[in-house]
């Protein structure tokens, strides 16, 4: 019995061409045909171009704490609200400037911020925050009020905005519009519109089994002969082409990830993995526009310090490697990777040695196609009441609508509203 | 994405004219002539989860009305799982315990590396209220998973997606054990009753916010959620309405595990609703609402979403059945009997048309692979959650988007995995001791089938090829025509080298992922 992988679908609009004995005239008759296929069809368009813009999100579930990721080492109201949690040492930092310095682990992402392609977004949040990690991780992934509740998450909302409708994805409109590694679908994606997502995470993917024919060909998979069956009314037509879709996409992904040469050594850990096989698909010119990835583990209660630091390594070294790696494959211009996380956490440490559900955190924007990096915005202001918590300088919506409008190339006000001033870390 | 040829729009409601097909006759009962094995099939498909032939026969047999009947005719109780009493007697214990420790500043200190007592008690009645919760959602699909509960648990599912409760809000379990046993003991009575009923409850009031709404400070919440997504819908009551329902919904609290009128939290002054003046009070916001005309056509419309058809019928035909609802006193059984009695349910057009969601595709797989519902909790959600629908928690108020929200490439890979693992039995030797014993325990209490065993496969290996197809294809997706189907079959189980057994385990996995497969 043979377990590899057989195409037994056409993942290129040339190999079904081929298989099917077919022309393009045939394809406007044809009911179940690939939806890469009819739409290049029906719009006779040319190969896409190659230079779509991608974002890569990584979310750091749980609640980073901001303080200790990229620490205010100058200000001594740093070392009262942390007398035991903290950094008491500053020659172990990697200092942005005068006042600011990333956490030991970080020196990769230090290392990017000298050479221009690392942004620190600083003091990001949003007005009456929320402390559930349900609801705040809501009010992120959908971009909407603290007390507004949407169903859709921003990302899905640009997608239905901007990639429904016409035919802009020529031959491989197949591909799926984002790509998530995370097992169950982020809210940031849900839409309105059906979109055609796909996951890289979780448990590996079902395979059909081949099994071998007494002429020594292979059987064809039942599940390709089903999905290519004709299928009856609207929805039967929907769920054809989505397994359709599905069966393709996967044989191509697979594929890809099982040939894919990285351009550099990526750590072990499962942040590390999803990120190079983001960049597998990403080299091998998928037209997915978002990828998703998630680190969890920083909601740090308790004896943070070292989780946190081991986190914040991971992460780094993670980053690092991906932005290498894309370099390499000549596509750091071409994505951009920003982190988010539901809030930060408290200023005061807790009595266990960590910290408590808190608001605002800086965020990480990295391409190598940044205006501007380093530092963005002001330092968080320490100076509180006990157990209060900091005030926020800059929505997380600001960082969404230069995200839309300057690397997306859409009106964000679609999307998220009006009145968020964008940032400068693009141009 | 949506393509440019790919999707056409649903045309087959241009063929719903009122001019030639008059709603008072859509609505009418089927004639007892025109009932058939079809009929029964598109019924049992829709109000519950599966219908596999010898049901079909019964349904056919007892007729239309003495199916309905049996479906809604009573009210069949569940009782949640043990570990739900145990669980609040652990939790009550707990928090008596932290109540004693005293405010944790200057209380104990921690031992070395530890958390402070009070902290680690609230991770602790984290830990429990999650467990609890994953018992609760495993009794709960085992109970649903009986065919004679399915029809009311389906019917409580499509209530539970318009009064709206989410667990990741409410978090304690036994208030959704509740809320859940409400919705489940109140089908039979009004809507509006059950508008009112569940106000009190105590997973509501805290998933809406009412117990934060009090005299001076209303809070909108509860109020704009009745008014657009429980009863009336957008565009049928204003912002002033909502503000001045806010104040009339003032004074509900939790005491003791039940909702009460707190009178001095209560909001006394003259409100405003729908133009109508007086010192209102919660049941009466109800009561105004249902002097709304919309209110008749609301819920209906919600209801038809969930058993009919994702696409809105016309407007004549939503009055019509408003109106019948009216003249029932908003009783939802009997707008179960009036809809399902219907000549308008059985048109070819609403059949096999709508996507099973993921409870409904799992609890179908059950009963038609004669499976039980895994004992391993945390792994039954899990796969849930990963076909996108988390038992007890939808995504937000608006419940579930339904439909062909359910289905994109993630989503269906879940579907496939599902089918693959229920025919691929667990390999016990790699299960912890805890899961092990789960699955003995399900095993001494006759509920231990997790997979499709070769013995059963076995059965059908002896036929010959196209009787096998037929065979697979009339118990599982008859009613259609599936000659594209039965020839692939037939084909693929020719010319096999002695595998026969893993070729018909391939062709019946194949069955349960195929695109018929996945709908009603």
């Amino acid at each position: 019995m043979n377990n590899s992988p057989t195409p037994h679908l056409p993942t290129t609009r040339r190999e079904f061409l081929r298989l099917t004995g077919g022309g393009l005239g045939m394809l406007a008759f044809s009911s179940f045909a690939p939806r890469f296929l009819t739409q290049a069809a029906a719009a006779n368009l040319p190969a896409p171009a190659r230079d779509k813009k991608i974002l890569v999100l990584v979310q750091l579930a749980g609640g980073n704490d901001g303080l200790n990721t990229v620490v205010p080492y100058a200000d001594d109201l740093y070392y009262s609200l942390r007398p035991k949690l903290g950094f008491s040492d500053p020659s172990v930092l990697h200092k942005l400037d005068d006042h600011m310095a990333l956490a030991t682990p970080c020196g990769a992402m230090a290392d990017m911020v000298k050479e221009g392609k690392f942004a620190i977004v600083q003091n990001v949040g949003y007005p009456n925050p929320n402390r559930s990690h349900f609801r705040s991780s809501e009010i992120w992934e959908t971009a909407s009020d603290a007390d507004t509740y949407l169903s859709d998450g921003w990302v899905g909302r640009y997608l239905d905005n901007c990639c429904g409708g016409a035919p802009t994805e020529g031959v491989h409109a197949s591909e799926p519009t984002a790509v998530h590694a995370t097992t169950a679908m982020p809210q940031t994606f849900f839409a309105k519109d059906p979109q055609n997502y796909f996951s890289i995470g979780g448990n590996a993917r079902a395979n059909q089994r081949v099994h071998k024919r007494k002429d020594g060909q292979e059987f064809k998979p039942l599940l390709d002969s089903f999905a290519n069956a004709p299928a009856t009314g609207d929805t039967g037509n929907f769920l054809s082409h989505t397994l359709m879709d599905a069966l393709v996409t996967e044989k191509r992904v697979q594929n890809i990830l099982q040939t894919y040469q990285p351009g550099t050594q990526y750590p072990g850990s499962a942040l590390a993995q999803s990120l190079q096989r983001v960049a597998a698909l990403v080299a091998a010119g998928m037209e997915t526009r978002v990828y998703f990835c998630s680190q969890t583990g920083y909601d740090t209660h308790a004896n943070q310090f070292n989780n946190h630091q081991r986190l914040l390594g991971d992460l780094s070294d993670s980053l690092a490697a991906f932005q290498k790696d894309l370099e390499a494959h000549k596509l750091d211009k071409q994505v951009l990777t920003m982190t988010f996380s539901e809030f930060g956490r408290r200023p005061y440490e807790n009595d266990a040695q960590g910290t408590d559900h808190g608001t605002a955190a800086p965020l990480f924007v990295m391409s190598g196609a940044l205006k501007q990096g380093g530092l963005l915005g002001d330092a968080p202001d320490l100076n509180i009441p006990p157990k209060g918590d900091l005030t926020y300088k800059i929505d997380f919506r600001q960082v969404y609508a230069t995200v839309l409008h300057r690397w997306l190339d859409t009106d964000p006000s679609a999307i998220i509203g009006k009145g968020f001033e964008e940032l400068p870390f693009l141009g | 994405m949506r393509g440019v040829l790919v999707y056409t729009p649903e045309r087959y409601f241009m063929s719903l004219d009122p001019a030639t097909f008059a709603p008072t006759l859509a609505w009418a009962p089927l004639k007892a002539e025109d009932w058939n094995r079809e009929c029964a099939r598109h019924l049992l498909h829709r109000i519950e989860f599966s219908a596999t032939p010898d049901r079909v026969e019964a349904a056919f047999k007892l007729g239309l009305q003495g199916t309905l009947e049996q479906a809604f005719g009573s009210i069949r109780p569940f009782t949640p799982p043990a570990s739900m009493a145990d669980y609040v007697q652990k939790r009550d214990a707990l928090v008596q315990e932290r109540g004693a420790l005293g405010p944790r500043r200057g209380g104990p200190p921690p031992a070395a590396g530890g958390l402070p007592p009070q902290r680690q008690i609230n991770m602790d009645i984290n830990q429990l209220e999650r467990q609890a919760f994953l018992e609760y959602v495993q009794a709960w699909l085992s109970f649903a998973r009986q065919p004679e509960n399915s029809a009311q648990e389906n019917l409580v599912m499509c209530l539970g997606n318009v009064l709206v409760v989410a667990q990741s809000k409410v978090k304690d379990p036994s208030r959704i054990s509740s809320y859940n046993d409400l919705l489940r003991t109140s089908w039979q009575k009004s809507y509006l009753d059950m508008c009112k009923a569940v106000m009190y409850s105590p997973a509501m009031i805290q998933y809406l916010d009412l117990n934060t709404s009090l005299v001076g400070v209303p809070n909108e919440n509860f109020a704009r959620e009745l008014m657009e997504l429980f009863t009336l819908g957008e565009g049928h009551y204003t912002e002033n309405d909502v503000k001045e329902a806010a104040r009339a919904l003032t004074g509900i609290v939790v005491q003791n595990e039940q909702g009460v009128f707190a009178r001095r939290r209560w909001d006394p002054g003259i409100k405003t609703i729908y133009g109508k003046s007086g010192t209102w009070g919660a049941e009466d916001v109800v009561d105004l609402i249902f002097t709304q005309p919309a209110a008749s056509l609301n819920f209906p419309k919600r209801f038809l979403t969930y058993y009919l058809s994702q696409e809105a019928l016309p407007m004549p035909y939503l009055q019509e059945l408003g109106d019948q609802w009216k003249r029932h006193s908003w009783r939802v059984d009997q707008l179960a009997r009036l809809v399902f009695s219907s000549n308008l349910f059985y048109r070819p057009e609403f059949r096999g048309a709508l996507i099973k969601s993921p409870i409904q595709y799992y609890l179908g797989l059950c009963q038609d692979l004669n499976l039980d519902v895994s004992p391993f909790e945390g792994q039954v959600y899990q796969t849930l959650r990963s076909m996108g629908q988390e038992p007890f928690n939808p995504p937000n108020v608006r419940g579930w988007l339904s439909g062909k929200n359910w289905i994109n490439s993630s989503t269906l890979a879940a579907r496939r995995q599902l089918v693959q693992q229920m025919f691929n039995p667990p390999n016990e030797r790699g299960l912890t001791a805890d899961l092990l014993a789960k699955l003995g325990q399900a095993r001494a209490a006759g509920h231990g089938v997790l997979a499709v065993s070769n013995e059963r496969l076995n059965s059908l290996t002896s036929k010959p090829d196209d009787e096998l197809a037929d065979t697979l294809l009339n118990y599982y997706l008859a009613g259609k025509t599936h000659e594209a189907y039965r020839s692939d079959i037939v084909d693929y189980l020719q010319n096999d080298q002695g595998q026969r057994l893993e070729l018909v385990r391939d062709v019946a996995m194949a069955l349960f992922q195929s695109p018929e497969y996945h709908v009603c």
